[in-house]
């Protein structure tokens, strides 16, 4: 859905209202959805949600000036504001005001005084729940958590549905109670009757003790302790802040991640140690699905580390955390991945490349296939970037992909060979150099470039006959990139076909660039010719060939160039003779 | 101590309810047919008399039951102390005369308490069926008010109309006693269905807890003795339950004096709450076993910590909550020295959440008497254990946090007092932890009227200590008895 389209749903038409202060509650409580909307669609660096925001908290402001309080009724499928109504859901499925209304929410209410930063943290917790349908986290609790304190909201009671039952104290009275049992604690503990223990110690000492407070008899340490809990010294109320400010520092991910390891350390069964690695499992696939492939790392490198400390210790476990790893490259696993770099925005690919490059070589399969399913370029180029070590030494698996009837997968997966740089490849690119598109037959050049093997070379000099002039000019530069000599009689024969004139600017300018860069003296004498040929009544064609040539003269490394461009460039033809002289500053400036 | 079963107690309270229920709507009928016949008869004519009769046999049916009651009207509906009344036709005219009437008077109903006797009711009657409003709520409220302590009609207290019955303090108090009642034991019914899903259906819902837990932090800032003095019921059968719910108070308590912000509360409060979830994972007959455990029973129970980690992190969502719940869960038998269990391979000194909640278990624990079956401490005795492993088992700093929120005389203590008076904790206070509310429930005669309890500070009677903690067991009080009153 286009996203002005999404915007504009589900917004109640104020044009038709006549009362202004209506018209605006209206108006603004569409401001609002659209702001929530916008957070949801543009990414985080869009400047559009920001402007809606800023519009809104003005509107909203001003309204609360006026009205003191506007409370807004939640019903299932509409908002009001008090009859009137300021939002009804377009459809189920888009349902703004069902938000609300599922955690049980009647009403919300903004008052006068309302800060901006209240109504941004309102915002973003409501695009949060539109955002995920997590049952985690409710709207209320999350309200409650903010501490609003221009911003409430009413809750109903039942959405608790906890077998909840009023409890009076009486019912929760169990023997009967009776005066005998409070006569008999009045005598025993209160009233101080001289019994036979008492002829061991003095009466009125005992009674004294008795008259004292119950901690008489704590140790001295621990009666001067509650004697002084009533009040706290100046380091006491430092450290307090400490404690609060230190517990404030509390990282979830790495106390969950360092908690994990703790209870696989303490496993002792086969069970447990299973259930346990199926936590790690649960923990990673929590931390994937939220873009979060920077802890994703964390744990598979420690993973690793036990793996290789097993493997050290010659642990018994080892098989064990070796499997564990494998599962990290099922094909489910992988699914989960390509999902989240489809949906979520702001991913930091690098740590994506990273986690991928960490998994076992089981994942080379489940990735060449996710190429076709990932949606974004990035998200290619991190899967493509993994690939590169992982299918380092199993590029048959890494190569399946080229038989994949999507081009783009095939280009990637031909990109990957070539980056893996092994001879090997060649016969994937022998295939791929046949691949009906273009892009495909491109990538392959490049790729074999990279080979740098005569195989390879051998490739590129076929690829200047190719039918794509890119691919051709293309095929050109790797050949002079990579200096490779033997190009040059391929080079030569096609500038010296007739037609070569009828080519393009590129193609001419290339090709002769080309031929004075491979061929040394043997492209001296051709381009001289090309350069000097009298025709009488040169065609446009002719006389762009020529000068092109001139400029070629440029790269031949020779005494002999120098002189023929210095001749050239006192020649009656002006533009032939600008050419020469641009071509000489040039190989100045080169030598 | 409550020594029925949660479910046995929610068929109780389902009965009274109906009671309420049935006789709530015949005291509406008849106490509108008496003002309406108050209002041709005097009260010597035979017709009044008959009509006054039902009335009072109606009411006495009632106090045999309770011993306060009210009868109020909000948002349309009739209560019957907390029980709603239905609706039905043939109250219809009655229902909509209190529902007129009253709000013209100020009152949203009237509270009854027992000893009233046959002329406070006749006057009282008398009193509505020809009393005039003003046109100001406030002013009617007041002239009622006023014409009742001029007739001595004493317990029958009016309830003012206003915003949720809180402009009157005793309305007030009542209204957070009752909402702290009703936070609490839906805490313990939320443990509960929490624990019976965990243990049936490995999920764990938290947004629920996390709700409940919001509710008791709300009534802590509201109220934070009525919500303690909860702590002090025991249950046995239930045990479990109540002890999560009391640990989730008393650390979100513990919390709240040092000084932690809402959302810190409502992740230490989670985890509090969750934090025996673990047991679920262990055999019932471990759990509930009689009798002393043996080294293998230690050993199974020693890995709850781990079961409750495992449990959660399945089921829920990796993030601050969890990590924090699970903190507590793991943690809370670790000494401060990383001693304790589970047996960790590197000691480390547990996290903040989790060093509350080891020093509120441990007390709880010993102050309940239920947990591994350990003898039951009085709340002075445990306090004075606990300080003697302060430094190696609990944070000292926080566990003088602990005294100074909760008191060294927790609420809900029976304590006999230097006047030769026997009374239980109403109020700590925090300034003079020796000098708390008390509410007086034997006078120096060895008196119990409990119906008139009244509650000293024993800040200002500063020629009365506290001598002694009672052993409530021993003579067999029930502190449950007292909450409600003063």
């Amino acid at each position: 859905m286009p996203m002005e389209e999404l915007l504009e749903l589900s917004n109640i038409d104020s044009s038709e209202i006549a009362e202004p202060l209506k018209k605006r509650i209206i108006e603004a409580f569409n401001l609002f959805v659209k702001t929530v909307k916008a957070k949801l669609v543009y990414p985080a660096s869009s400047r559009l949600p920001q402007q809606f925001k800023e519009e809104l908290f003005v509107r909203i402001k001003g309204l609360c000036e006026e009205l003191d309080t506007i409370v807004f009724k939640v019903e299932a499928d509409r908002i009001r504001y008090e009859e009137l109504e300021v939002y009804r859901a377009p459809t189920r499925a888009d349902n703004f005001a069902h938000v609300f209304f599922r955690d049980g929410i009647l009403s919300f209410q903004i008052k006068q005084g309302i800060y901006e930063k209240e109504l941004e943290t309102f915002i973003e917790i409501i695009s949060r729940m539109l955002r995920s349908a997590s049952v985690d986290d409710d709207l209320a609790t999350l309200l409650w958590e903010s501490g609003f304190e221009h911003i409430s909201y009413k809750l109903m009671d039942d959405v608790f549905n906890i077998d909840t039952f009023e409890y009076g104290t009486d019912s929760l009275k169990s023997t009967a109670q009776s005066k005998i049992d409070l006569r008999g604690l009045y005598e025993n503990e209160i009233t101080l009757d001289i019994t036979a223990e008492d002829f061991e110690v003095p009466t009125e000492e005992k009674k004294k003790k008795a008259r004292s407070s119950p901690y008489v008899d704590a140790a001295g340490s621990i009666s001067e302790f509650i004697r002084k809990a009533a009040t706290y010294d100046e380091s006491e109320k430092a450290a307090m802040a400490e404690m609060l400010a230190s517990d404030a520092r509390f990282e979830y991910k790495i106390y969950t991640m360092n908690l994990l390891f703790e209870v696989l350390g303490l496993e002792v069964d086969n069970a447990g140690y299973h259930e346990s690695l199926e936590l790690f499992a649960k923990v990673r696939d929590d931390f994937i699905k939220t873009g979060d492939f920077k802890s994703a790392v964390t744990i598979l490198t420690r993973v690793r580390e036990l793996e290789q400390a097993f493997k050290n210790l010659k642990d018994l476990k080892l098989d064990k955390i070796q499997g564990f790893i494998e599962s990290f490259a099922s094909s489910e696993r992988i699914k989960v991945i390509v999902n989240t770099l489809n949906q979520l925005k702001d991913i930091d690919y690098d740590n994506v490349t990273e986690y991928l490059k960490l998994l076992p070589w089981q994942a080379i399969t489940p990735l060449v296939l996710a190429l076709g399913d990932l949606a974004h370029f990035p998200a290619r180029r991190a899967v493509c970037r993994a690939l590169v070590p992982l299918g380092a030494e199993r590029i048959e698996l890494v190569g399946k992909g080229i038989e994949d009837p999507r081009w783009y997968v095939v280009r990637n997966i031909v990109s990957v060979l070539g980056q893996i740089n092994n001879p090997r490849a060649m016969s994937y690119f022998k295939r791929t150099i046949k691949h009906p598109d273009i892009r495909v037959r491109k990538e392959t050049l490049m790729a074999a470039a990279k080979v740098r093997s005569d195989e390879a070379f051998d490739f590129l000099i076929v690829a200047l006959t190719d039918e794509d002039e890119k691919l051709q000019i293309l095929a050109l530069k790797e050949l002079v990139t990579n200096k490779i000599a033997r190009a040059y009689n391929q080079i030569e024969k096609i500038v010296s076909e007739k037609e070569f004139k009828d080519r393009s600017t590129d193609q001419i300018k290339e090709f002769l660039e080309a031929l004075a860069q491979l061929g040394g003296e043997k492209a001296f004498i051709v381009l001289r010719k090309m350069a000097t040929q009298f025709t009488f009544l040169s065609s446009e064609k002719q006389k762009r060939l020529k000068n092109y040539a001139v400029r070629a003269f440029s790269f031949v490394q020779s005494p002999e160039a120098t002189k023929v461009l210095e001749k050239i460039a006192k020649a009656r033809d002006r533009v032939l003779a600008d050419t020469a002289r641009r071509a000489l500053y040039r190989k100045t400036k080169g030598e | 101590m409550f020594s029925n079963s949660i479910s046995d107690i929610k068929k109780q309270q389902e009965a009274f309810e109906a009671f309420l229920e049935e006789n709530g709507r015949k005291l509406v009928s008849i106490l509108y047919s008496t003002i309406k016949v108050s209002g041709m008869y005097d009260a010597n004519n035979n017709r009044y008399i008959e009509q006054a009769a039902k009335l009072r046999e109606t009411l006495s049916v009632i106090f045999a039951q309770e011993d306060d009651f009210s009868l109020t009207t909000k948002g349309g509906h009739f209560f019957m102390s907390e029980a709603r009344l239905r609706t039905e036709r043939d109250l219809d005219t009655a229902m909509t005369y209190f529902l007129e009437k009253w709000p013209a008077m100020g009152v949203s109903g009237f509270s009854f308490s027992k000893g009233l006797d046959p002329r406070e009711l006749d006057k009282f009657v008398y009193l509505i069926s020809g009393f005039e409003p003003v046109e100001d709520v406030r002013d009617s409220f007041q002239q009622l008010k006023d014409r009742l302590n001029q007739l001595r009609i004493e317990r029958i207290v009016p309830v003012w109309i206003g915003d949720d019955d809180k402009d009157t303090p005793e309305a007030d108090k009542q209204s957070t006693r009752a909402q702290a009642r009703k936070t609490f034991f839906s805490a313990v019914g939320a443990v509960q269905e929490t624990m019976n899903q965990a243990r049936s259906t490995n999920t764990i819902n938290v947004a629920k807890t996390k709700r409940v837990v919001q509710e008791l932090i709300n009534r802590i800032i509201e109220d934070e003795a009525a919500i303690t003095e909860l702590t002090t019921l025991r249950s046995f059968d239930d045990y479990t339950y109540v002890h999560s719910v009391n640990v989730c108070v008393l650390s979100l308590i513990l919390g709240y004096h040092l000084g932690m912000d809402r959302k810190m509360l409502s992740n230490l409060g989670v985890g509090a709450l969750l934090h025996d979830i673990g047991k679920t994972k262990l055999p019932l007959e471990l759990v509930n076993k009689p009798g002393m455990f043996d080294e293998y029973d230690w050993q199974q129970m020693r890995k709850h910590p781990i079961h409750g980690v495992k449990a959660l992190v399945k089921a829920r969502a990796t993030d601050e909550t969890t990590a924090r719940a699970c903190s507590t869960i793991f943690e809370h038998h670790l000494a401060l020295d990383g001693t304790g269990y589970p047996d960790l391979l590197t000691k480390r000194k547990p996290s903040l959440f989790a060093r509350i909640v080891a020093i509120v278990d441990t007390y709880n624990a010993m102050t309940s008497g239920r947990v591994y079956h350990v003898k039951r401490h009085l709340p002075d005795d445990a306090i004075t254990s606990m300080a003697n492993r302060i430094e190696k088992a609990f944070d000292p700093l926080l566990f003088k946090v602990f005294i100074n929120s909760l008191g060294i005389y927790p609420v809900g203590t029976v304590v006999a007092l230097s006047s030769n008076e026997i009374g239980i904790i109403a109020k700590n206070n925090p300034a003079d932890l020796e000098r708390p509310e008390v509410k007086i429930i034997a006078n120096q005669d060895g008196l119990f009227e409990i119906n008139e309890v009244k509650v000293i500070d024993l800040s200002e009677e500063r020629d009365i200590k506290v001598t002694k903690v009672i052993d409530d067991d021993k003579y067999n009080i029930d502190v449950a008895n007292y909450i409600d009153i003063g």
